[in-house]
C-alpha cells in the first residue's frame, strides 16, 4: 500500500536530497525533489504528496515558511522537518528527522504516513 | 613676619634696660669727679682734712675698678655686685667728711649708691642702706663728736630720710619688676600664640595644597572618563553632575542646569517598566518612577545595583547599556544621592551576536557534510541488493565511528557556545531517573567491555520520579560514564549509583582509575581544561565534557562534586534537587 505514497523532498543540498530519495524509494515511495521552497511551491500546485520532508535552511523562502504554507494548502500531508539545527528550533510538524538521520527513522515515518492514508 | 633692624635708640635702650655694673657706677664717679673739680677750683670750698677726702676718692675708685672687672667678666655675681655701691657709700662718706663734714655740700652724693642698693630686690637692702648711711654720715663725728642737739638730730634724721627714700625706691623697683615680669610673661605668651598661628597657617597651606592636588586629580579622572557615562543625582533623581562620557553616550551637552533635569529623561518607558516589574509599589506621591526607586533601594542596602537595559539618547534613539547604581554619601556616611555609571554595550552585544551567528553557521556547515557521510555509509552498508564483505563492513564501521566522533564534538562546541550566551533550551518534564541512568550505563557498555572494565549499575528498586530534561541529563551522564571508562585501566571497575538523601537525588559515578591531581580538581569543570593524567596517558578528548555536564546540572538547579585520589580512583557526584 505504501507504493501509492508520494513524497516531496525539499533540500538545497543535492547529497542530502539524493540520500532522502534513496531511503524513501527503499521504503517504497515515489519521490519528487525540489531544491528551493519556491520550486516546491510550484510543484505543490500540481501534486498532492502524502509526505513532505522539508529542510529548514533554504535559500530564499525559508523551510519554516514553506512548512506553514504546506500545512495550509495540504493539511492531509504528513509534514516532516529535517535539519541539522537543534530540534528545539523546529516549527510545529507531524514528525522530526534531525540530521544525521538513519534509514530506520525514515522507515518509521513512512509507516506513520501509510497508517494515515 | 620680619623683625625690624634695631635703630640707634634700640641700642641705647638695650644698654639701659640691662645696665652693666660699670654703667651703674658711672653717675657716682662722674658726680664725684665734678665735686673734686669744684672743691679744687672754688675758693670757698676746700679739702679739710685732705687725707680723709683722698681716702674717700680712693675707695670710690677701687669700687669703680671692681665694676670694671665685673663688667668685663660678664659673669652674674648675684648680690655680690652690691659691694660696689656699698663701697661707694663709705667712700662718699669719707669724701664728705674730708670736705667739711656736716657742713659739706656733697652729702647728697650718697643718694646715688643708695638708689642702686635700694633697687635690689628684697626689703633687707633698705635696712642695709639705713645702717650704711648712718655709718657714712657719722664719719665726720669720729674726730669731732657732736656738740649740739641739732648735730645729734642730723646724725639721726638724715639716715632716716635716706632710708625712707631707699624704701620708696625699693618698693617702686619691686612694683616695676612685677610689672616687667608680667609684661614679659604676656610678651612670651603672645610670641607663643603667634608661633602657633604661624604653624597652623603653614599646616593649612599644606592641606590646601593637598586638596588642590586631589581636586585636580579628581578633575582629570572625571574628564578622562569618556568610555563610561557617569551621572550623579540627588536622592530624588535630579541630575547634579554629568561627565564627558555621559555626553558621549547620551548626546546631551554638558548639563549645567543643576537640579533641573531628572534622570528618568534618559530611560525609555520600556526600560522603566522592566525595572518596575516585580518591584514593591512605592509611595504614590513619589516623584521618582517605581523601577528607579527600587534600584535606589537596592543601592542603599550597600550592594551596587547592576542592570542591563536600554537608555534613551537626547536624539530619541536608544542604546543598550550595563548600568550600575551606587549610593552617593557625604563625609558622615549619610546618603545624599546616587551615581549612575553606564557602559555602552552596543559593541559587546554585536560581538555576542556575531559569535552566535558564527557558531551557528560553523555548526551548520560541519553538520551537513557529516550527515551526508553518515547517511551514505549507512546506505552502502544496508543495501540489500549489494551485501558487503565482513572486511568492507569493518572499514565502514571505522569511518562511521570517526564521523560520529566529529559530530559529537561539533554538538559539544555548539552547546558550549549556547551555554556561554546563556541560552540553551531545557525541556523539563516529570520523568523517572532510573531508566535515564540505566541508558547511560547501557550505551557505555560496549566500550567498557572492549576495554576489559567491569561496569556496574546500582539502581534503587523504587522508581525515582522527578522533573528534569531527560535528553540533557542523559547527555551529562553519558559524559560522566564515558569519562570514567576512558580513565580506568583494564581490569578496573566503574560503578554508577543513585543515592536519595532528602529532597535530592545524587547520581554517583565511581571508578578505580588513574585519579586526578588535587591541584587540578577545582579547574576540572573549566572549558577546554584537560587533566594532566589525561594528556599524559593520551586519553582522547578536548576538555568540553565536564564543562557541559556542569552547565546542564547547574541549569537544573543542581551541583557537581568530585573527589579523587591519584592511582586509586575518582568519584563524581551529580546532585539534583527533587520536588
Amino acid at each position: 500500500m505504501s507504493a501509492d505514497l508520494l513524497a516531496l523532498v525539499v533540500d538545497d543540498s543535492d547529497d542530502q536530497a539524493e540520500l532522502l530519495r534513496r531511503y524513501l524509494e527503499r521504503a517504497g515511495c515515489r519521490v519528487v525533489i525540489a531544491s528551493t521552497a519556491e520550486q516546491a511551491l510550484l510543484l505543490l500546485d500540481g501534486i498532492r504528496p502524502d509526505i513532505a520532508v522539508i529542510d529548514l535552511v533554504l535559500p530564499g523562502i525559508s523551510g519554516e515558511d514553506l512548512a506553514g504554507r504546506v500545512r495550509e494548502t495540504h493539511p492531509e500531508c504528513l509534514l516532516v522537518i529535517s535539519s541539522v539545527l537543534d530540534a528545539s528550533r523546529y516549527p510545529e510538524a507531524d514528525a522530526v528527522l534531525p540530521k544525521p538521520f538513519t534509514g530506520a527513522q525514515l522507515a518509521l515515518i513512512v509507516e506513520q504516513a501509510a497508517d494515515r492514508g | 613676619m620680619t623683625r625690624e633692624a634695631p635703630t640707634a635708640w634700640d641700642r641705647w635702650y638695650a644698654i639701659l634696660d640691662n645696665p652693666s655694673p660699670l654703667v651703674k657706677q658711672a653717675p657716682t664717679v662722674i658726680v664725684l669727679a665734678l665735686a673734686v673739680l669744684l672743691t679744687a677750683t672754688v675758693p670757698d670750698l676746700q679739702f679739710q682734712p685732705f687725707l680723709t677726702a683722698l681716702a674717700g676718692i680712693v675707695v670710690v675708685l677701687i669700687a669703680t675698678a671692681l665694676a670694671v672687672v665685673f663688667t668685663v667678666q660678664k659673669t652674674d655675681v648675684g648680690w655680690l655686685v652690691l659691694v660696689i655701691p656699698m663701697a661707694d657709700m663709705l667712700g662718699l662718706g669719707l669724701f664728705r667728711a674730708g670736705t667739711g663734714g656736716a657742713a659739706s655740700l656733697f652729702a647728697g652724693l650718697i643718694l646715688l649708691p643708695i638708689v642702686w642698693i635700694a633697687a635690689a630686690p628684697g626689703f633687707r637692702w633698705v635696712l642695709i642702706v639705713a645702717g650704711l648711711t648712718a655709718i657714712a654720715l657719722v664719719i665726720p663725728f669720729l674726730s669731732a663728736p657732736p656738740t649740739s642737739g641739732s648735730e645729734w638730730l642730723r646724725i639721726i634724721i638724715t639716715p632716716v630720710v635716706f632710708s625712707i627714700v631707699a624704701a620708696i625706691v625699693n618698693e617702686l623697683s619691686r612694683v616695676a619688676r612685677v610689672r616687667t615680669t608680667d609684661a614679659e610673661a604676656l610678651a612670651t605668651q603672645r610670641a607663643e600664640a603667634l608661633e602657633d598661628n604661624l604653624r597652623v597657617v603653614a599646616q593649612l597651606q599644606t592641606s590646601e595644597q593637598r586638596y588642590r592636588d586631589l581636586l585636580e586629580m579628581f578633575r582629570s579622572v572625571w574628564n578622562a572618563t569618556t568610555a563610561q557615562a557617569v551621572v550623579g543625582t540627588d536622592r530624588d533623581g535630579l541630575i547634579v553632575i554629568w561627565n564627558p562620557g555621559a555626553t558621549a553616550l547620551l548626546g546631551a551637552e554638558d548639563i549645567d542646569t543643576e537640579y533641573a533635569v531628572r534622570i528618568e529623561r534618559f530611560f525609555p518607558a520600556s526600560a522603566l517598566d522592566a525595572l518596575a516589574e516585580g518591584a514593591p509599589p512605592t509611595a504614590s506621591d513619589d516623584v521618582l518612577s517605581t523601577g528607579l526607586r527600587n534600584m535606589f533601594t537596592t543601592a542603599d542596602l550597600g550592594a551596587p545595583a547592576v542592570r542591563e537595559l536600554e537608555m534613551l539618547r537626547v536624539n530619541g534613539t536608544t542604546v543598550p547599556v550595563r548600568l550600575t547604581v551606587t549610593t552617593r554619601r557625604d563625609g558622615a556616611g549619610a546618603p545624599i544621592g546616587y551615581l549612575f555609571v553606564a557602559i555602552d554595550e552596543t559593541r559587546a552585544i554585536e560581538v555576542a551576536r556575531m559569535k552566535d551567528e558564527f557558531v551557528g553557521m560553523i555548526s551548520h556547515e560541519l553538520r551537513t557534510p557529516l550527515s551526508s557521510i553518515l547517511g551514505y555509509i549507512e546506505l552502502l552498508r544496508d543495501d540489500p541488493q549489494h551485501p558487503l564483505t565482513d572486511e568492507q563492513l569493518q572499514f565502514l564501521a571505522v569511518a562511521e565511528r570517526n564521523a560520529r566522533r566529529l559530530l559529537k564534538l561539533v554538538g559539544d562546541l555548539l552547546f558550549t557556545a549556547q551555554v556561554e550566551s546563556g541560552q540553551f533550551p531545557l525541556d523539563v518534564r516529570q520523568v523517572e531517573l532510573g531508566p535515564i541512568v540505566a541508558a547511560a550505563v547501557e550505551s557505555a557498555a560496549p566500550v567498557a567491555e572492549a576495554a576489559g572494565i567491569e561496569l556496574i549499575a546500582e539502581l534503587p528498586d523504587d522508581p525515582v520520579t522527578m522533573r528534569l530534561d531527560p535528553v540533557r541529563i542523559g547527555q551529562a551522564l553519558d559524559n560522566l560514564v564515558s569519562n570514567a571508562v576512558k580513565f580506568t585501566p583494564r581490569g578496573g571497575t566503574v560503578t554508577v549509583g543513585i543515592g536519595l538523601p532528602k529532597d535530592e537525588a545524587v547520581v554517583t559515578v565511581r571508578d578505580t582509575g588513574m585519579g586526578i591531581a588535587p591541584d587540578e580538581l577545582d579547574r576540572l569543570f573549566t572549558r577546554f581544561f584537560r587533566a594532566s593524567s589525561a594528556t599524559r596517558n593520551a586519553v582522547p578528548g578536548v576538555g568540553l565534557g565536564l564543562n557541559i555536564t556542569k552547565a546542564i546540572v547547574s541549569a537544573h538547579g543542581g551541583t557537581m562534586d568530585v573527589s579523587s585520589e591519584e592511582g586509586v580512583g575518582t568519584e563524581f557526584r551529580m546532585v539534583l534537587p527533587r520536588g
